[in-house]
């Protein structure tokens, strides 16, 4: 089995969290019940697990009970309870709230009615995080009292400015980076100390675990997209991948698709000077959205990367069409929930309405799966999930 | 003439590249801007680009910024777009302007010091094989031993009466005068004719993208043309531990699947432990002009690539590129060895 | 209660343009501001330095005024002006006497205009159309609103005015056919202010009717709407301008890092309706395309509309002509107020000119103006800073006059102001807390203004949090509040270009925003 596909994915570039499934009556008020929403809009979705809470707790724990175990052996360690009611703290202050997430962004999960008094640590001259700004807008989003903001300087930036956490992540493989935090931290009198995500795959367990039992406080992550948490996250699922026999191709892409009838037979793929032609017996696509490069927008409209596919734009009222952009909020609506065509069990549709039986779409590349509810990575997985069930269950 | 101004203006500020830039991770941005800086915003306003000639052939040409961006914008071709509108003669960096006049006086791009005879194909065959500046002026094993591995599989070699230096390096440093002239010298000399091989990955991608040639990289020959079947190992029975460099303008500007190629033959030499170091796709700081204008910066990437050699315990690291060879062997650290060198000592 | 010499309402350049000359008189002036400089008709403008080509034909008094203020502007405001030349072009299917037309009325009305062939039209400017079939070289240039307006500004204070933003007047006291006091909010703290004034100017532009009916008079006036489109990256070295009688889409106007397409006209009834049609933007697209082929592929990143003041009568839009009026109301019974109407940026000074020798003349006082000679800010070389990069230097060198000395010693001097702040426009982050400590400075749209932050590609995607950290620093306002506002404004440029790039750039945003953020829920569902 191959992955092929870019180097930088949704995931990559993502917070690292997983939301599945948001219960009613969350304590924080002004975030939604995505999962209601999702359910409304996408019929795929919809149809595969249905409308009742504990069939869709039923199939996520299998989901979870696949890849929690096999990324905390590739040194990424999860938790997370979807059924808790509270919040992690994003790098710019705002509430977030997941199911399942890195270990130390767990302890970030604040219980709003604990009375632990919580501190934000920023590093000087790293980019992407400022403790005062985030202090304050979690300040005024949740009313929290006994949020402080404090700054600190490490020796591994020191003199510099705008490093960005994967510089430092490299550094820190060969540098006691935690100690000099520890340092830091002990002289603060709070009993939870978040920081920006500073370690990478390899060190992320150790160091985190190492500046735990040094301060004797609780340490935690702050979310942050963009960065490392992401990046961890897909090298992680790519080791797993790996580990399970898949071969990984980065840096081709997919330009045609031969089929014949409803059955495809290749994909042509490309690298900067060649073209190669690729044989599969079943392929799934998880190429994207329009953000992550799997769908690209010409002058007016969306369009999809590999030829015979069309692209859908989902349960939108019939009378809104993806290039009627005239309708300005309505355009974004439009874009963020177009994906390939698909039937009801991820089967792709082709654009003269050829059904490939061999071809499934998983991810943000299916309609509808890509609105930001907050719901962030879960959706998608499961999708995968569902889509590879199929692929395998189809001879 | 593409038009890099509206070809980078997809960029969605996702800040990818300037995670992964290797040169950015070893100076920082307040030496080096940065792919996003350089390529994207800067020509943007185009009375003002000059303003980049203070940090902009600090650029090793990786490839990776391209490779890592959800839109695939060509930002290495807009950087080098602006290095050409920016080139000035009078102001080329030292090291710049040497490899100029090695072009001037010698048709190479670095000064020839093998003054050794080399081997020399007989006959004109069917296969041209073109040597490239390193191969032959520097590292002649390069040239030896692509010459004689394919010999040993029995392929018809004949090489162009008077080549010049293809003309990649003029491209990296803006001298789109030179690299012109190198090319007109070398169309007349190639006489149009047959299959292309060269052992460099730059030569390799330069031929294709500026000669409107379909040359391929001696190890997509072997692989491709040849075929793993007729390759014959001698037996060995010392182990020795080998890490495989992947080149970036192997991998990234011909294809990754060449690197599986090395992996494929690396798998069938007796006596070989691969052992695999981090990061293996990482810059060397061989590319881009850098080890003339900046050999610091060449010289940091460098020692950090043998580090991670060194960390996974290899005894000898190869690598498909003679530039990456040149570059790491400045360093005493490691056995360097160029890939194709290795498959000539192992081959039959 | 306080009192001045003379009280001006309006601060977009005109007024501006008054405090300093009047200040440079030895006059002792306040200027109220209703919200920041420039949030007018100046700051909507096209950012063009008019030869006076456009006028040549149809309305030689602006020609002239024009092409005379164009050389003293390029002299005095040399720090926020890139001289870069314009070119007329027509298309093949365009009035063929235009031509001879435009080059006599050029010559009449001493605008410099020099035909040049195609093929040379076409060296100079690569991506015009191969459709061109004549083009006359005149002597555009583009100019920047903002930094126009903040120079007059700032010079005006250094002789002793004072000149206050966010100052909405909200009464005229007037008593004996005179007004004897002005009373004003001041929107930071809501407090009520009055103050004395000998003579008030009424420089407000597509308000001035609004204004002056606060002394019971009324200005016929006709508002008139245009839109313009602002395009990623520089396309063209110079102004392109249509050889047509004016119409819309005509022109394109290089600046800073944009190239900026306009415009259109439309008569609208209310001064706010800054709206910006769908259809506006495809017909700019449309004409645009005609002189420049590209912009059918180029990424326009917002649209923008202002309202023109244009003095009312029986003409409509484009046939009304653009020159100026200084209104003295003592005719209609009221001794000390003077309005100024019409006009365009190009003659913003002239008009000051005319306007301030007014009112020296109502005050007896002795004064001549000196504003056709005295630079507005001292133009600089770009300096060279161990610490900084040379990028952005050079611009800082464009963006702020001889003031960039004390930016520049900030940027180096603070702990994080070498950061930077803004990627698309190369703006550190000391440039933002130099102007995030002036007191002028209320809103993220402010330091924007001033700055440039925010105006690039991706229309603040990041840098907006950055933005709010530095403003925190000086301000007590809310984080939330402060970003709450400047995405509520800015949304109205954005929504008419959500297409191609943009569109992806703006899911990319929600994603940020809606999904990791919850903006939209933080800011109470408004966030648009």
């Amino acid at each position: 089995m191959a992955v092929i596909g870019r180097a930088t994915t949704a995931t990559a570039l993502s917070t690292g969290c997983v939301t599945l499934y948001r219960p009613p009556g969350i304590v924080l008020s002004p975030l939604r019940t995505d999962f209601e929403m999702l359910n409304r809009l996408v019929s795929p979705f919809n149809s595969i697990v249905g409308q009742e809470p504990e069939s869709i707790a039923g199939a996520l724990n299998e989901l979870r009970g696949f890849l929690m175990p096999r990324l905390e052996e590739q040194g990424l360690p999860m938790s997370g309870d979807f059924n808790q009611s509270h919040c992690l703290i994003s790098n710019i202050g705002s509430p977030y709230s997941c199911s399942i997430n890195p270990r130390y962004s767990e302890n970030g999960r604040l219980d709003l009615s604990e009375r632990k008094t919580i501190a934000l640590l920023g590093f000087l001259g790293l980019r992407g995080f400022d403790p005062d700004l985030a202090a304050s807008i979690f300040k005024s989003a949740v009313g929290r009292r006994g949020i402080r903001a404090y700054w600190t300087q490490i020796p591994e930036i020191r003199e510099r400015y705008d490093v960005s956490p994967s510089e430092v992540a490299a550094r820190s493989d060969h540098s006691p980076v935690e100690e000099h935090i520890g340092r830091s931290i002990k002289e603060l009198d709070e009993e939870i100390i978040g920081i920006p995500p500073i370690f990478g795959l390899s060190q992320y367990q150790k160091k985190m675990g190492h500046l735990e039992r040094d301060t004797g406080k609780r340490i935690f992550e702050v979310v942050t997209p963009l960065s490392l948490p992401g990046h961890r996250l897909q090298t992680a699922l790519e080791r797993v991948a790996a580990r399970e026999g898949c071969r990984l191709l980065k840096g081709l892409t997919a330009i045609d698709m031969e089929f014949s009838g409803n059955h495809a037979s290749s994909v042509t793929v490309r690298s900067r000077s060649r073209e190669q032609r690729i044989t599969f017996s079943k392929m799934i696509l998880a190429s994207g959205n329009l953000v992550s490069g799997g769908l690209v927008t010409n002058v007016d409209e969306p369009d999809q990367i590999v030829p015979p596919l069309q692209a859908d734009t989902g349960r939108m009222p019939s009378t809104l069409s993806v290039s009627d952009t005239s309708l300005g909020s309505q355009a974004l609506r439009s874009a963020m929930t177009t994906g390939i065509r698909t039937d009801a069990d991820f089967h792709v549709v082709c654009k003269k309405g050829e059904v490939l039986d061999n071809v499934f779409v998983a991810g943000s590349a299916l309609s509808g799966f890509s609105l930001p509810t907050g719901v962030g990575l879960g959706g998608v997985m499961f999708t995968s999930w569902i889509a590879a069930e199929n692929a395998m269950e189809e001879g | 003439m593409k038009d890099h101004l509206i070809e980078t203006s997809g960029c969605i500020k996702c800040g990818a590249c300037i995670n992964e830039c290797p040169v950015i991770a070893t100076e920082g941005v307040q030496r080096f801007s940065g792919p996003r800086n350089l390529g994207v915003d800067a020509p943007r306003f185009l009375p003002d680009i000059g303003a980049t000639v203070d940090n902009i052939m600090m650029c090793t040409t990786c490839w990776r910024c391209e490779e890592v961006c959800p839109a695939n914008l060509p930002v290495p071709e807009a950087i080098l777009h602006v290095r050409r509108q920016i080139f000035s003669a009078p102001n080329m960096l030292h090291g710049h302007r040497r490899i100029a006049e090695n072009i001037d006086k010698y048709r190479r791009s670095v000064e020839p010091r093998n003054t050794h005879d080399q081997v020399s194909p007989r006959g004109k065959g069917e296969v041209m094989y073109f040597p490239g500046c390193i191969g032959k002026e520097r590292i002649p094993s390069i040239y030896e031993s692509s010459v004689g591995v394919l010999g040993k599989v029995g392929t018809d070699l004949w090489i162009p009466e008077g080549w010049v230096c293809c003309g990649a390096p003029l491209e990296k440093i803006g001298d789109w005068d030179r690299l012109r002239m190198l090319r007109e010298e070398n169309m007349t000399r190639f006489e149009g004719r047959g299959e292309i091989v060269t052992s460099c990955p730059g030569c390799t991608s330069h031929l294709i993208a500026h000669y409107n040639l379909e040359p391929l990289h001696t190890l997509e020959f072997l692989y491709e043309d040849i075929g793993m079947s007729r390759l014959r190992f001698k037996p060995n029975e010392r182990t020795i531990r080998v890490a495989l460099h992947h080149p970036c303008h192997l991998v990234r500007t011909i294809g990754p699947h060449v690197i599986d190629y090395a992996y494929s033959i690396l798998n069938e030499i007796p006596g070989v432990k691969l052992v695999e170091m981090e990061d293996p796709g990482a810059c060397c700081g061989g590319g881009g002009g850098v080890v003339a204008g900046y050999p610091d910066i060449a010289l940091n990437l460098a020692t950090e690539k043998m580090r991670k050699a060194r960390e996974v315990g290899a005894e000898l690291l190869l690598a498909p590129c003679p530039f990456c060879v040149l570059n790491l062997g400045r360093l005493d650290s490691l056995e360097i060895m160029e890939f194709i060198s290795f498959v000539n000592e192992r081959l039959e | 209660m306080p009192k001045t010499e003379v009280l001006i309402v309006g601060g977009g350049v005109t007024g501006a343009g008054i405090a300093r000359d009047l200040a440079l008189r030895g006059t002792s002036v306040m200027l109220l501001e209703k919200e920041d400089f420039s949030t007018g008709a100046t700051g909507r403008s096209h950012g063009m330095l008019h030869s006076g080509g456009r006028y040549a034909v149809k309305d030689p008094e602006s020609a002239m005024d024009c092409a005379r203020e164009g050389v003293i502007l390029k002299r005095i405001a040399s720090y926020c002006i890139e001289d870069t030349g314009g070119l007329f072009i027509g298309i093949e299917d365009d009035d063929p006497t235009y031509v001879d037309r435009f080059l006599r009325g050029c010559a009449e009305t001493g605008v410099q205009a020099k035909e040049i062939t195609t093929k040379e039209a076409l060296s100079l400017e690569p991506r015009l159309s191969s459709r061109v079939s004549s083009s006359v070289e005149v002597l555009d240039a583009s100019i920047d609103p903002f930094a126009l307006t903040l120079g007059n500004v700032e010079d005006a204070r250094d002789c002793g005015a004072e000149i206050l933003n966010y100052r909405v007047v909200q009464r005229f006291l007037v008593q004996e056919g005179r007004i004897q006091e002005v009373i004003f909010e001041n929107l930071r703290n809501g407090s009520r202010e009055s103050v004395r004034p000998e003579v008030v100017v009424n420089a407000s532009g597509a308000w001035v009717d609004n204004v002056a009916s606060l002394a019971g008079l009324r200005i016929p006036m006709s508002i008139d709407k245009g839109t313009l489109v602002v395009f990623n990256g520089r396309l063209v070295n110079r102004l392109i301008n249509r050889l047509r009688m004016p119409s819309d889409g005509d022109i394109i106007v290089p600046s800073h890092s944009a190239s900026i397409v306009g415009t259109t006209s439309d008569r609208v009834d209310s001064v706010e309706d800054f709206v910006v049609d769908r259809s506006d933007v495809d017909l700019l697209i449309s004409e645009g395309q005609s002189m420049v082929p590209d912009l059918r592929h180029a990424r326009a990143i917002r649209a923008y509309a202002g309202v023109r003041p244009l003095l009312g009568g029986r003409k409509e839009g484009r046939d009304i002509s653009r020159t100026y009026r200084v209104i003295d109301h003592e005719e209609e019974g009221i001794d000390n107020l003077v309005s100024i109407v019409g006009g365009k940026l190009t003659t913003y000074r002239l008009m000051a000119e005319k306007t301030s020798d007014l009112i020296m003349c109502k005050l007896g006082s002795a004064g001549h103006c000196i504003t056709a000679s005295e630079p507005i800010s001292n133009p600089m070389a770009a300096k060279t800073v161990r610490d900084l990069l040379a990028f952005p230097l050079i611009r800082m060198n464009r963006k702020y006059g001889d003031e960039q000395t004390d930016i520049i010693a900030g940027c180096t001097s603070s702990l994080r102001g070498k950061e930077i702040l803004c990627t698309c426009e190369e703006v550190l982050r000391g440039e933002a807390e130099y102007f995030c400590s002036r007191e002028d400075v209320m809103r993220l749209s402010d330091v924007m203004r001033r700055t440039r932050i925010g105006m690039g590609y991706c229309q603040a995607g990041l840098c907006i949090f950055d933005m709010a950290s530095v403003m925190m620093e000086h301000s007590n306002q809310e984080p939330l509040d402060l970003i709450g506002h400047y995405l509520r404004e800015r949304w109205k440029g954005v929504e008419p270009v959500l297409f191609g790039s943009q569109l992806r750039q703006e899911v990319f945003k929600r994603y940020l925003y809606d999904g990791v953020y919850h903006l939209e829920s933080l800011l109470g569902g408004e966030a648009r």
